[in-house]
């Protein structure tokens, strides 16, 4: 990655906001303001956390990992408030206007949103004891604003997400197109066949136990098709493949071919009718309870 | 769904100059009551403003990537910050207000704008209202906005970067509503393939509409996302069952025809062409919209169709003959 690209990712600025996290923490530390200096090594230890590689630790086991440390961040800061020393500089304050960015950029939406409410609330009664006249009236109003802003911000966000993700062509983990791109697809080439006067045929692969398919399984399955016939994500366990102009001759072939590469998975293989959808394509659960009961 | 949700940020955005304005004018108030009248005409004076771009972005959405009625907000506040007189004893530590302004500026502006802006306050904070201030004070205050500045900036990054690989992964485009250029490569190698596997023909349409830039230039990304989305729906509408369209680039749509000699992709041509030119309405004049047809050459692969198709555009000539020009002026020299 290059160094123009990379300032298009959240590297730098991640990586900023851990360094002057750092560098506060040190100059507190140095200062002798050893209470203040937990929430900037907190906040440190934060996007250190975020920032670890995913080839030393799941990307899951991350975000659990982050989602601690965030909590002790949360404690630190609500920790501080509760200190008069803290508001004698309203510098070091201000950290806490930032409190719903961190949350929403590195937590999942209904966790920060829980987070970022909770925190305003009670930030909301410790400012009120701690402050008055119209500097608790600027505080309160900046930490409200900020806490309104990124939540509707997030939830704008959030909503788009959500309607992307039922839009989606392809399975965001093996990067196959997924059921909803194969039902498209069988559509088409129903219609195509119809009018070209060819056949459709459609392969589905289990692997052995019902076991998740692997990368490995995923690429030598599909080196074993012609750019024309797609591999579809169909459920962990199983994979569609899609056979325009196939024939009953091609499909037993195209069966024994597979049994060949991957001689464990097992391989079912049909014609597809050219008037209707075919059944396991629109009712998957009932073919493999029926799988399941045979 | 992308305007149901350019729709709500602008109401957001509208609420949000709202509250400032209304601010302002609370604090104008103030001042007025207080008798501070030396301070009362940045506050009496940005009020207005604010609110008249709180009404603005409430009605009407904005035509520019960089929102002029942000940046109008976004400079109004700095002025405020930097020049509005310090005598009021509720705002001795006022520069706190300061360290909103980087969280405020993210949210209203693209990154590199409000990056910019950002900074340039920071500059002018430390160059006219901290310099009293001993040089301490002043490293942790930078520090603090830089800390505040690098947290709204990866908020901002991160989020975009979620949406934007959701985005992509879709295979459509969001304006259009078509396929994309993905879609697309991954689908020509598959029709390429299966073309020569059952030597049936297979055909291509590239629409150029060469008014796009210009209207997105003079009446802004609104109209002229209206355009091509009109002409897009007319194009889907006029091919026939089982061709597929894609957008190429911001003013090229590509229509794909399997098993279609060029006879056929001239026929839909002119029934395209036809439909255009009636029902596709440009503000800038009639359509001036151009329509290529090409053919998969036998023995061609996907790699050369594609360059192919990249240089069947019109709207890229003048770049492909000055590059072939600077290539020629070279290859002597060497």
């Amino acid at each position: 990655m290059g160094l123009a690209e990379s300032i298009r990712t959240s590297t730098w600025c991640q990586f900023m906001a851990g360094c002057f996290f750092a560098l506060l923490a040190g100059w507190c530390v140095y200062a002798d303001k050893h209470t203040l200096s937990l929430i900037y090594l907190s906040g440190t230890l934060l996007f250190l956390v975020a920032s670890l590689p995913t080839s030393l630790i799941k990307p899951a086991h991350r975000y659990r990992l982050t989602l601690w440390v965030f909590c002790v961040y949360t404690l630190v800061s609500l920790a501080l408030l509760l200190t008069p020393e803290h508001y004698t500089s309203l510098t070091f304050l201000s950290l806490h206007l930032a409190f719903p960015f961190i949350a929403f950029g590195l937590l999942t939406f209904h966790t920060a949103l829980f987070f970022v409410l909770g925190f305003a609330l009670l930030a909301n009664l410790l400012v009120m004891l701690h402050l008055e006249g119209s500097l608790r009236l600027t505080f309160l109003a900046a930490i409200w604003l900020m806490t309104l802003l990124t939540s509707i911000h997030s939830f704008t966000h959030h909503l788009r997400q959500q309607n992307l993700k039922e839009l989606l062509s392809r399975d965001p983990v093996t990067g196959l197109f997924n059921r909803k791109q194969l039902i498209n697809d069988v559509k088409k080439e129903q219609q195509r066949a119809q009018r070209e006067a060819t056949s459709l045929g459609l392969l589905k692969l289990t692997t052995p136990n019902n076991e998740p398919w692997t990368n490995k399984q995923i690429q030598d399955v599909s080196q074993a098709f012609a750019p024309f016939e797609r591999l579809y994500y169909f459920s962990s366990q199983r994979l569609a493949v899609l056979l325009p102009l196939a024939t009953d001759t091609q499909l037993d072939k195209r069966t024994q071919e597979l049994i060949e590469v991957c001689p464990d998975i097992r391989v079912d293989g049909s014609l597809c009718a050219l008037d209707a959808l075919p059944a396991s394509l629109v009712y998957p659960d009932a073919e493999q309870a029926r799988e399941g009961e045979g | 769904m992308n305007q149901v949700f350019s729709h709500q940020q602008r109401r957001v955005t509208a609420g949000l100059y709202l509250i400032l304005g209304s601010g302002m004018g609370l604090l104008a108030t103030q001042v007025y009551l207080a008798g501070y009248y030396e301070a009362i005409l940045l506050p009496a004076l940005l009020t207005p403003i604010l609110l008249g771009l709180g009404l603005l972005r409430w009605q009407l959405d904005s035509r520019f990537r960089h929102d002029p009625a942000a940046i109008t907000a976004l400079i109004s506040l700095g002025v405020f910050l930097l020049l509005q007189p310090n005598t009021l004893s509720s705002f001795s530590h006022w520069h706190f207000v300061g360290l909103i302004y980087p969280l405020l500026a993210f949210y209203l502006l693209p990154n590199g704008a409000s990056l910019a802006v950002s900074l340039l306050l920071l500059a002018g904070l430390l160059g006219l209202r901290l310099k009293n201030l001993s040089l301490e004070s002043q490293l942790i205050f930078a520090f603090e906005y830089l800390l505040l500045l690098s947290l709204a900036w990866f908020y901002e990054l991160n989020i975009n970067l979620k949406t934007l690989k959701l985005e992509k992964m879709t295979g459509q485009d969001q304006v259009t509503g078509l396929l994309n250029v993905e879609h697309l490569q991954s689908r020509l190698l598959a029709e390429v393939a299966r073309s020569r596997s059952t030597q049936r023909p297979l055909a291509l349409l590239l629409i150029e509409l060469h008014q796009y830039p210009q209207v997105k230039e003079e009446l802004g990304s609104t109209s002229a996302d209206r355009f091509l989305r009109e002409a897009s729906e007319l194009t889907l509408h006029t091919c026939r069952t089982g061709d597929e369209a894609y957008r190429l680039d911001d003013l090229t749509l590509l229509l794909l025809l399997p098993n279609t000699t060029i006879n056929g992709a001239l026929v839909l041509r002119e029934r395209l062409y036809h439909h255009l030119l009636q029902e596709v309405i440009c503000d800038l004049g009639p359509l001036d919209t151009s329509i290529t047809p090409l053919v998969l050459q036998p023995g061609e692969n996907w790699q050369q169709l594609w360059q192919r198709i990249g240089n069947s555009c019109y709207h890229t000539l003048s770049e492909r003959v000055s590059d072939q020009l600077d290539s020629e002026e070279a290859s002597p020299q060497r």
